[in-house]
């Protein structure tokens, strides 16, 4: 890549840069500051449990284990696994998929100056993330083991040390990732069934190697801490490299076996290996950058041909089947709703199974049915959350919409069909799996068939409730907030609100069928849930998801006419 | 004595001029007078309810004595203006009035027109004067405040899809869904227009043919270029042959031999009986093309009148433009006037000789 390189032109790009992220007018108005207000105290709520979950473990492990060069070292790897995902995917978005590279050639600023300028924010980007995620345990463990003053300020400068890892390796590894991309343009039932393959293969990995544990921790009558786990934990710690000597440096001289030299040459070893992988990340970002974003410009028309009939359709197929090809040909948006819509009855089967095993021993076989409509329901609300940006993906297709000689309940009634129906097949899937399998033998009959029929009628309930109430969200506040091609630029506040809507009713629906199935139930001296018969359990669910249809229902279908009228692209 | 039609109840009245207010002797309908300077220009703004302008200062100013003769003379008549307000119209709008949400802007103000079968009628005025917004209102994709819109006698807001059956409408933006190939998304939108098979055919493959998009219509529209989005644009409006064709300016970014094709196909629609109603800041396209012509400003339809048969009118256009949107100056007036038939070129000459000046001075630099 060749050019001109000033650090001035770098200032202006990186300036420019954040104040198209951020924003320069500050608006002053009472419902505007209520809302920072409001999202960054929730923001600081859920920062504080997590924080607070990261304290506990951090005693657990230190306190009563005694394990802290190992809990660290474990700590090393997962912050470092984490914060190179969140890198790659910041350095793809930013470096090579952002929009405004064609712009940004336009300017007389070389190529190495955008990389550089851009480079800068996926750093700060990195450290922010690293800081969120790495020095809230560091601090844990400093007040954990007592640690001196000086010794925050070294955890203070190992983190920002840590980050230089995680970012050089997100360097490399997004070139190949995007010449793969690049290379999978417009082959989308290709890339949906690799997503697919993908999302249920890390899925089924990550349960059955929990299951596997909690199963060796049960069966040896084994706890996360009993003398054979703590050798386990040693001997992961003792090959885990590079990452152990972070968890020594960290440690320091007062609590691990090194003495200064010791520490020193560990410093080295980890620069050395810093600074080796820098200068490849360098060469291998400097060379690609350019001709990358130049292929990205040149081939973001990329398109395919397709040849099809001039034929005549129903309205209601045509518009069907627009809305699915749209669905269908977007990465972001098949990943989102096809993807997870088709992954959820594997996910499901698997969640189930370690739930059963894990929920079998404490509190028997009686959570069964409310545990599998939980989860249901909570893959179910992933998958129709979806429904919630129905509008806003309209984008700059907005006044179509209104143009087009169909009424405005028909166009919603085809799009809550799509959204409905794939739903349901995943629901049905969802049953057919757990049904086949928990009502069997192998599965421990810990399923009848009532319970799958009554678990199938209402998670097909709360599919339509949901689905109602997600577009309902979207039509009240809908955000037409595209990028260059068209796609939402980030799931808006309507996605937010589905997932919360969904979740409760999920936890609400799971726990009162899990509780009333070993706990009896007495109004005025009459017995009105048994343990063990779910059938008044079921009719209680069945009432009240029937009421929460009715209630989507008619607040989608009453005055929509009016409501969509006043929606202004 | 003049007369006027009631565009209520269809009857002939005369006009009184001396009133500021006349009255439809048959069902007590209200018009406004509006004045000029001089009485025998006095005009009834058909269709303009008195309730709604009454308070309004800006209708019944009275412009400067030169400008009122140089605009007054060419005004319809006030029994014309009514009649083209008859139902038979293929667009009737009727004090259309469209206020943002948190704004106190009037975006559009009483506009009043219509548009007869067979006509271009082309809707002239500055950026932000409000054209796209009524057009928006005519197409249902903009709610307004008050008045009411009528296509092919259906009204927009008792009978939308009646109305938009009969519309074919052309967005400035060329926003369409650009996932689908070219022949998709047209498929798509005969679909919605019930347009049977073999006649859809038969129109995609000659408007492919026409509009030189006979080799990109199987791919994908992301792939097609500014005009080309346009074009597909244009087929999809045009695929159900609409009786009213509205485009928003439909020219922006078109290549010459596109924007002759475009015009060809306005003549040929409207030959047909079918009307075509534009935005556009191309003067010369407008008084070459439209029958009819308004002047919006400020969300106000100032001027309305012919430019078939009209060739004062013709040749006062851009004069009266520029006075009615508030831009004229004798100066710049004259300017645009020369622009439009000098040559514009820098001379050559000069150039050169100026850089042959600079040579030596180069040459100079390079010694020291």
């Amino acid at each position: 890549m060749k050019g001109e390189f000033s650090l001035r032109s770098v200032r202006t790009l990186f300036n420019l840069d954040l104040r198209s992220r951020f924003g320069t007018v500050r608006k002053r108005g009472i419902k505007y500051r209520l809302h920072q207000v409001a999202n960054a105290f929730f923001f600081l709520l859920v920062y504080a449990v997590l924080v607070l979950g990261m304290y506990y473990i951090t005693r657990i492990f230190v306190s009563r284990s005694g394990l802290k060069l190992e809990y660290l070292t474990i700590v090393a790897v997962a912050t470092m696994a984490i914060a190179t995902i969140v890198s790659t995917s910041t350095v793809i978005k930013n470096l090579y998929q952002n929009g405004d590279n064609e712009m940004l050639l336009r300017f007389p600023v070389s190529g190495k100056e955008i990389l550089v300028s851009k480079s800068i924010y996926c750093f700060l980007h990195n450290l922010l993330v690293c800081a969120f995620i790495m020095l809230p345990i560091y601090i844990s463990f400093g007040i954990v083991t007592g640690a001196p003053a000086v010794d925050y300020a070294t955890y203070l400068g190992m983190m920002v040390f840590s980050s230089i890892l995680p970012y050089c390796i997100a360097n490399i590894i997004a070139v190949p990732v995007m010449k793969v991309m690049n290379r999978v343009k417009n082959k989308f039932i290709i890339v949906l069934i690799f997503t697919i393959i993908v999302l249920c293969a890390v899925f089924i990995v990550y349960l059955v190697s929990l299951s596997n544990v909690l199963s060796y921790m049960r069966d040896s009558q084994q706890n996360f801490f009993s003398a054979s786990m703590i050798d386990r934990y040693r001997a992961f710690a003792s090959n885990a490299y590079p990452f152990n000597w972070y968890a020594e440096l960290i440690s320091g001289r007062r609590l691990g076996n090194l003495d200064g030299h010791g520490l020193l040459m560990r410093f080295v070893y980890l620069l050395a290996i810093n600074v080796g992988l820098g200068i490849i990340a360098a060469i291998v970002t400097s060379r690609e950058y350019y001709k990358m974003i130049l292929y990205g410009i040149e081939t973001q028309k990329a398109s395919f041909r397709r040849k099809i009939r001039d034929k005549k359709h129903s309205r209601f197929y045509a518009l069907f089947r627009r809305e699915f090809f749209l669905i269908l040909r977007s990465f972001n948006y098949s990943f989102q709703y096809l993807a997870m819509a088709c992954a959820a009855p594997v996910m499901v089967f698997f969640c189930n199974r370690l739930a059963a095993t894990m929920g079998k021993n404490s509190v028997g076989g009686a959570i069964m049915p409310g545990l599998t409509l939980m989860v249901i329901i909570i893959f179910i609300t992933i998958t129709v959350s979806f429904a919630s940006t129905c509008i806003s993906r309209e984008g700059n297709c907005f006044y179509h919409t209104k143009v087009i000689p169909v009424s405005y309940p028909m166009q919603l009634f085809v799009k809550f069909c799509l959204y409905a129906v794939v739903a349901s097949v995943s629901v049905g899937l969802c049953c057919l799996v757990s049904g086949l399998y928990y009502t069997s033998e192998a599965g421990g009959k810990v399923l009848t068939a009532l319970d799958v029929g009554a678990i199938f009628g209402i998670c097909e309930t709360i599919v339509i409730s949901l689905t109602c109430l997600c577009i309902i969200c979207d039509v009240n506040s809908p955000t037409f907030n595209v990028s260059g091609d068209g796609e939402l630029v980030a799931a808006n506040k309507n996605v937010t609100l589905a997932m919360i809507i969904g979740i409760v009713v999920a936890i609400v629906f799971g726990v009162f069928a899990m509780l009333f199935n070993f706990m009896p139930l007495t109004l005025n001296g009459k017995l009105i849930y048994t343990p063990g018969d779910m059938k008044n359990v079921y009719l209680t669910l069945a009432v009240v998801s029937g009421v929460l249809l009715i209630g989507s229902v008619a607040g989608l279908w009453i005055n929509l006419n009016k409501k969509y009228q006043r929606i202004v692209p | 004595m003049k007369k006027f039609k009631c565009i209520m109840c269809g009857a002939i009245n005369d006009l009184d001029e001396s009133k500021q207010v006349v009255e439809c002797t048959k069902c007590g309908e209200k018009y406004k007078n509006r004045f000029y300077v001089g009485s025998e220009t006095t005009l009834v703004k058909a269709g303009i309810p008195v309730e709604n302008k009454a308070e309004d200062p800006k209708t019944l100013q009275e412009p400067e004595a030169s400008e009122t003769e140089e605009v007054n003379e060419h005004l319809y008549s006030a029994d014309e203006m009514a009649a083209s307000l008859r139902q038979d119209s293929m667009l009737v709008v009727k004090s259309l009035k469209k206020i943002y949400p948190k704004s106190d802007r009037v975006a559009v103000d009483n506009i009043s027109f219509s548009l007869r079968p067979g006509e271009i009628f082309g809707f002239l005025g500055q950026n932000g004067a409000g054209k796209s917004t009524t057009i928006k209102c005519l197409t249902g994709i903009l709610p307004f405040d008050s008045g009411s819109i009528t296509v092919c006698g259906y009204d927009i807001v008792k009978d939308p899809i009646k109305a938009k059956m009969n519309m074919g409408y052309v967005p400035d933006n060329h926003s369409v869904y650009e996932k689908l190939t070219g022949r998709e998304y047209v498929n798509y939108v005969a679909d919605l227009y019930k347009v049977p098979s073999d006649v859809r055919h038969e129109r995609l493959t000659k408007f492919a043919k026409l509009f030189k998009l006979e080799f990109a219509i199987d791919r994908q529209i992301k792939s097609y270029s500014h005009g080309m989005k346009q074009k597909i644009c244009i087929i999809a409006a045009l695929i159900h042959d609409p009786k009213l064709w509205i485009l928003d300016e439909p020219m922006m970014g078109l290549d010459p031999q596109s924007t002759a094709e475009i015009i060809a196909y306005m003549r040929e629609h409207c030959a047909k009986g079918n009307t075509v109603f534009f935005s556009s800041h191309n003067l010369d396209l407008v008084k070459k093309l439209c029958h009819r012509v308004a002047i919006v400003n400020e969300g106000r339809l100032i001027d309305l009148f012919d430019l078939a048969g009209n060739e004062e009118n013709k040749a006062n256009l851009e004069e009266r433009f520029f006075r009615i949107t508030g831009t004229y100056d004798e100066r710049l007036f004259e300017d645009y006037v020369a622009q439009e038939s000098a040559d514009m070129r820098p001379d050559l000459q000069k150039s050169d000789a100026l850089n042959i000046q600079s040579e030596p001075a180069q040459e100079q630099l390079g010694n020291e």
